[in-house]
């Protein structure tokens, strides 16, 4: 039986209201006692711990602790635990606020055993998460939470949708594994609407752009934050409700392949870094849609080291541009040589999520690809491997290249701020001992017996992945020597949130104007009619003129001679 | 990699240095070859696909994907790319 | 005479007597406390009355002593007790948060003319309420109205916009007046009987073009009252332009108690006999639903915070229309919850701006820019009274939405499933345009513009009553159970036509 004070959203959560009344010297400590002492709570929980709870008549359960969601709140804690010691220097009261409270509606969506605990969860991330997005305050950011926000929320009405479907099919609003399809082969309504809540917040193609949208405006630490939890959750709940759901497969395998591209021929490097959010989460939700042992523990195994290096990536991305104020391709370039410990932590980040044999990336990487091999599906097996080459090109190789190599900017900072650099050697420790030393991690994966015969180690697997990534750094050497490698150019790309940024925007205002001119039309006519009866009213029975100021009475009295007719006519001839 | 004119030459870092560069570049040319010729010797035991048993497969897949990758995907900025401030204007 | 017996009469009867004596007493605080002090009273009469029809069952009280058909007979079921004791509750909370309000917004002359028609309207609320007699609900509503006009205009010491917008709405109330009066007389016609049992047992069977004009007339006349749409055009000025403490009281209670009448004129004097009923019940729904969307999207553009919550107060009414609507005991049941957690969301926003009004002299939208920083606790009950209008977890307004939500889906059916999402949809813009007064409340402090000199807080006695509604709001989130049973029972009775009978 576990208590509420167990719950690390409830602990979390309180926390964030407690530490805005604290002094902002005493913020990030107590931010980090809050964490630690959530941390302990989750060392004494049990695998196999609920809570159950009859409210309204529903049964519900608060709380499940399993092996699953084991693993997404050990590596949640670790995330918001990073992002505290990253962002010493922040004090200010709403980011310190969002930085507790939003990782505390997804740690709470993690444990959550029922669909209506999930919901309320689930919407309180997305409220939370918000204020990170508009947290620089300017206009932009604003709009581009505005977009958040109603891409978010709009996610929650799905959820909410699938659930009461759900609820009526089944009457049951645990949390389990669900069929997308029926026996027949039709999509069930309930399992679709879910799916696809889902889908948006674990960033589906075409349903991704809320995230380059919004994640690269935040602020350095309310990227980090942003980019772990929001798609994590996702992962997780595809996991826990679709595991096995072959659509997950090209879903996912699309999702690996088309950030690529955007991410190649983008400037700026934290929207990069958020692509390669997308792709990462591609390889997870193939994985998940395998559904056999191997590749769910691959999926899950993944997610957990992702969090990790992709933080890292984030937090060097973050302290080249807290030193120089951007982060552009562009206007970056040849910092090796005044922040070499970032440097090298970015290194370490790079080569974790390019999955060199002896980094995080590659340990469970190949339990994905495994899952593809043993469905025999070449295709899918294929592009995985190309993904592969593709995540080396964005965040193994550009990262890196354009921030600290390429063409010299001039910039030379200082070295990151020493809060930044314990945050990055910690990601960075834990980067390579995953890599080196991954049987903790396999302790907690969900599926024992499976990673008991797996060894990462193999020689060929080690041999297959040096040729794959040695020859691709080999293409990149030369390309960039005979000058064929794209230089950067500073540009917006457009993706597909351009249809409704742009033309989606303009037909709305169309819209909006049309009715307004029918409107106007239509109340101009009828004001005209009344005028006109008012008028001769007037000349006949009206000694004063007064009623004249006051017309808009008369439109209220028209209308309520409408509704009256209509009335009589519904119950005269209709009824 | 850059090349710098004589008055910032005192610029010159580390990673700038002809010799690193030629020291990297053989550095990664033997690792490759090295990569190659290991494939020979170290075979998956159970294959699930045909060309899991080329012993070059998985370096020609990620040279030339990766080639691909830059050369292809540059062209997509001329069809997407706009100026930094597109949005800005519109919104 | 003992005293259980005459209190079914009480509740009434003591603000009317309290009225005009408020009249002659010296103005400044005097007229307040003793409002107060009745207000308070009130409240207590209400809730022992409440308990006695939760254990006893319907009350019926012969006015005089003279029996139904001939006297007027009062008749307290659960639906109307609960709605005495909602009235009641905010009286008790808004009049002693008038003090201080008024003293600045009302000439200290008028003071005892305000808190008579206050009273007033406070008795004829309660009237009509609690009477078991059609005619006398007309009277009582007259009662009411006619004082609301005149606390309406009183709002023009501040604003002279105040005098139209009474006039808008005393030219529309009397229409409204105008056209259930008629129904009324129709029904006497085809039955020579107002009281509303007699009017049922009389009215079964008929269905003829009389009753059908009589239903028509008095469903429009109090559709006007409780600013249906589109009938609610003479609400959102009337509420802006009120002095603060009537708006707070007008929004929780007048027209609550509208829609309590015409659920009483639906369920107990016409009945489910009526073939009608279910063209008239999708009326009901479609306008519901309109007003949800349209209201709503008229809040989201409005730079007047009490403009705004006065449109978002007609896309409220929407969604009790549409519990209502639905027909089923969850319907109605999930109506009355909203009814009433709508009551104390509203009261605790308007109470709120009132208390930014009392210190920077202003309702817009600029006047809020940090008030968390200014006033903290204004600020923060604000959010939390609109986090329960959007219909946040935790808090009451959560609890009637998922009600609607769940008495929607349970009907079945294309219309009910769909208007179950669109009230998802539609709490989707009220969170949209709530989350734009939470973030300007949430921005630093303006450097320029005339809203940049410190304030003193609020007097105490606005904050706390201001945080009783909150922490209402609060404890009806958490602690929903009770109310939910109660308006679930009150529902069954109203609906269950022979428990309308007199016990």
């Amino acid at each position: 039986m576990l208590e509420l004070s167990d719950n690390p959203g409830v602990i979390l959560l309180l926390g964030a209201f407690i530490i805005i009344a604290l002094p902002t010297i005493m913020r990030r400590p107590a931010m980090l006692l809050i964490t630690g002492f959530s941390a302990m709570r989750l060392m004494g929980m049990e695998v196999g711990d609920q809570t159950v709870l009859s409210l309204f008549g529903l049964d519900l359960t608060p709380m499940k602790f399993d092996v699953l969601s084991r693993l997404f709140l050990i590596v949640f804690h670790i995330a918001v635990t990073l992002n505290i010691i990253y962002s010493w220097g922040v004090k200010n009261a709403t980011e310190c606020w969002a930085s507790l409270a939003y990782p505390a509606a997804a740690m709470g969506g993690v444990l959550a055993g029922d669909w209506i605990t999930l919901f309320i969860w689930w919407e309180l991330a997305a409220l939370t998460s918000v204020f990170l997005v508009w947290q620089p305050r300017t206009r932009e950011t604003y709009l581009a939470g505005m977009r958040y926000m109603v891409i978010q929320i709009a996610s929650g009405v799905l959820l909410l949708g699938g659930i009461v479907i759900l609820f009526r099919q089944s009457g049951a609003l645990a949390i389990g594994a669900l069929d997308l399809r029926d026996p027949s082969g039709l999509f069930n309504p309930a399992a679709l609407m879910l799916f696809i809540a889902i889908g948006v917040k674990s960033a589906f193609p075409l349903l991704h752009n809320w995230v380059q949208d919004s994640y690269p405006k935040s602020t350095l630490g309310g990227t980090i934050i942003l980019s772990v939890f929001t798609t994590k959750l996702a992962v997780y709940l595809m996991a826990r409700v679709f595991a096995g759901t072959p659509e997950l497969i090209w879903i996912g395998a699309v999702m690996t392949i088309f950030p690529i591209f955007f991410a190649l021929i983008e400037n700026d490097l934290r929207k990069v870094l958020s692509y390669s959010i997308n792709n990462q989460v591609g390889f997870m939700l193939t994985g998940i849609g395998f559904g056999t042992a191997a590749s769910m523990n691959g999926a899950v195994g993944y997610a957990f080291s992702n969090i990790i290096f992709e933080s890292l990536l984030f937090m060097s991305v973050g302290a080249a541009m807290y030193r120089t104020g951007t982060s552009k391709a562009t206007e970056l370039g040849g910092l090796y040589r005044t922040m070499p410990l970032t440097l090298m932590f970015c290194l370490i980040g790079a080569l974790s999520i390019s999955a060199f044999p002896g980094f995080a990336g590659f340990v469970t990487k190949g339990l994905i690809l495994d899952g593809a091999a043993e469905g025999h599906n070449f295709i899918i097996w294929l592009i995985l491997l190309f993904a592969s080459a593709g995540v080396l090109e964005h965040a193994g190789i550009k990262i890196p290249y354009f921030t600290f190599f390429a063409h010299d900017s001039g910039k030379r900072p200082k070295e990151a701020p020493p809060m930044m650099l314990i945050a990055m050697g910690l990601s960075a420790v834990l980067s390579v001992g995953i890599g080196l030393y991954p049987e903790p991690l396999f302790n907690l994966l969900p599926y024992q017996e499976q990673i008991a015969d797996y060894h990462p180690y193999s020689a060929y697997h080690i041999v297959e992945q040096l040729q794959l990534l040695l020859f691709a750094v080999l293409a990149f050497a030369l390309l960039i020597k005979f000058k064929l490698y794209p230089p950067e150019v500073p540009s917006t790309n457009l993706d597909f949130d351009w249809l409704y940024r742009v033309p989606g925007r303009a037909l709305l205002f169309k819209i909006v104007s049309l009715i307004v001119s029918l409107w106007r039309w239509l109340w101009g006519g009828a004001q005209e009619v009344v005028t006109r009866v008012m008028a001769r009213t007037h000349r006949t029975h009206g000694p004063e003129g007064t009623l004249a100021r006051n017309w808009p009475v008369g439109f209220m009295a028209l209308w309520t001679a409408v509704v009256l007719a209509v009335a009589l006519v519904f119950l005269y001839w209709v009824a | 990699m850059s090349h710098h004119s004589p008055e910032d030459k005192k610029n010159i870092g580390w990673a700038d240095h002809p010799a690193f560069v030629r020291g990297f570049l053989w550095f990664l040319y033997l690792s490759c070859a090295a990569a190659l010729v290991a494939g020979f010797f170290w075979q998956k035991e159970h294959p699930h696909f045909a060309v899991e048993t080329v012993p070059v497969f998985f370096a020609g897949f990620g040279f030339v994907m990766f080639s691909l990758i830059v050369l292809v995907g540059q062209h997509l900025r001329k069809l997407v790319g706009r100026p930094e401030n597109y949005y800005q204007e519109r919104e | 005479m003992d005293f259980i017996a005459q209190l079914p009469v009480l509740p009434v009867v003591l603000p009317f007597v309290a009225a005009p004596l408020c009249l002659l007493l010296p103005a400044g605080r005097a007229p307040w406390v003793w409002a107060t002090l009745v207000a308070w009273a009130t409240f207590a009469l209400s809730l022992i009355l409440l308990e006695q029809v939760w254990i006893n069952g319907t009350i019926s009280y012969a006015m005089g002593g003279w029996s139904a058909p001939m006297g007027i007979a009062y008749r307290i079921d659960l639906t109307n007790g609960m709605v005495l004791a909602l009235i009641s509750f905010v009286a008790a909370v808004v009049f002693p948060y008038a003090g201080p309000s008024v003293r600045d917004e009302i000439a200290h002359k008028q003071t005892p003319a305000f808190y008579t028609a206050l009273l007033l309207c406070f008795a004829g609320l309660i009237g009509v309420t609690i009477t078991g007699d059609a005619f006398n609900v007309f009277v009582f509503l007259e009662i009411s109205s006619l004082s609301t006009y005149v606390l309406v205009a009183m709002g023009a010491g501040r604003d002279r916009r105040a005098l139209t917008a009474a006039f808008n709405y005393l030219v529309m109330g009397t229409i409204g007046a105008t056209f259930f009066v008629i129904g009324l007389g129709l029904l006497y016609m085809a039955t020579g009987t107002l009281n509303m049992i007699d009017l049922h047992e009389r009215l079964v069977g008929q269905d003829n073009r009389v009753v059908k004009a009589a239903f028509a007339f008095i469903v429009t006349g109090l559709g006007l009252k409780l600013a249906m749409l589109p009938l609610h055009l003479w609400l959102p000025p009337a509420y802006s332009y009120a002095p603060s403490s009537i708006t707070a009281f007008l929004a929780a209670t007048a027209t609550k108690v509208a829609v309590y009448i015409m659920l009483r004129f639906l369920y107990t004097v016409f009945g489910f006999d009526f073939p009608f009923l279910s063209v008239a019940l999708d009326f009901f729904l479609i306008l519901g639903v309109a007003g949800m969307f349209v209201a709503s999207l008229a809040a989201m553009f409005q730079d007047d915070i009490k403009m705004m919550l006065a449109y978002s107060s007609v896309a409220q009414i929407g969604y009790m229309l549409l519990g209502i609507s639905l027909g089923t005991v969850d319907g109605v049941a999930a109506g009355l919850l909203h009814l009433v957690n709508h009551a104390f969301m509203k009261a605790a926003l308007f109470m709120a701006v009132g208390c930014v009004v009392l210190r920077l002299g202003s309702h817009q939208l600029s006047a809020f820019q940090g008030l968390a920083k200014r006033m903290p606790w204004t600020a923060w009950g604000m959010v939390i009274a609109a986090m329960s209008l959007a219909g946040i977890p935790g808090t009451a307004g959560f609890i009637s939405k998922f009600a609607l939500l769940q008495a929607s889906f349970d009907k079945g059916g294309l219309t009910p499933t769909i208007a179950g999402f669109l009230i998802v949809l539609s709490s989707l813009l009220a969170v949209v345009y709530l989350m734009r007064v939470v973030r300007v409340m949430l921005q630093p402090l303006p450097e320029s513009g005339p809203f940049t000199k410190p304030v003193v807080r609020p007097p105490l006695l606005m904050r706390v009553s201001l945080w009783v509604m909150v922490l209402a709001n609060i404890y009806f989130g958490l602690q929903g159970g009770g109310l939910i049973a109660l308006t679930r029972r009150a529902a069954s009775i109203l609906m269950g036509v022979d428990a309308g009978g007199a016990m």
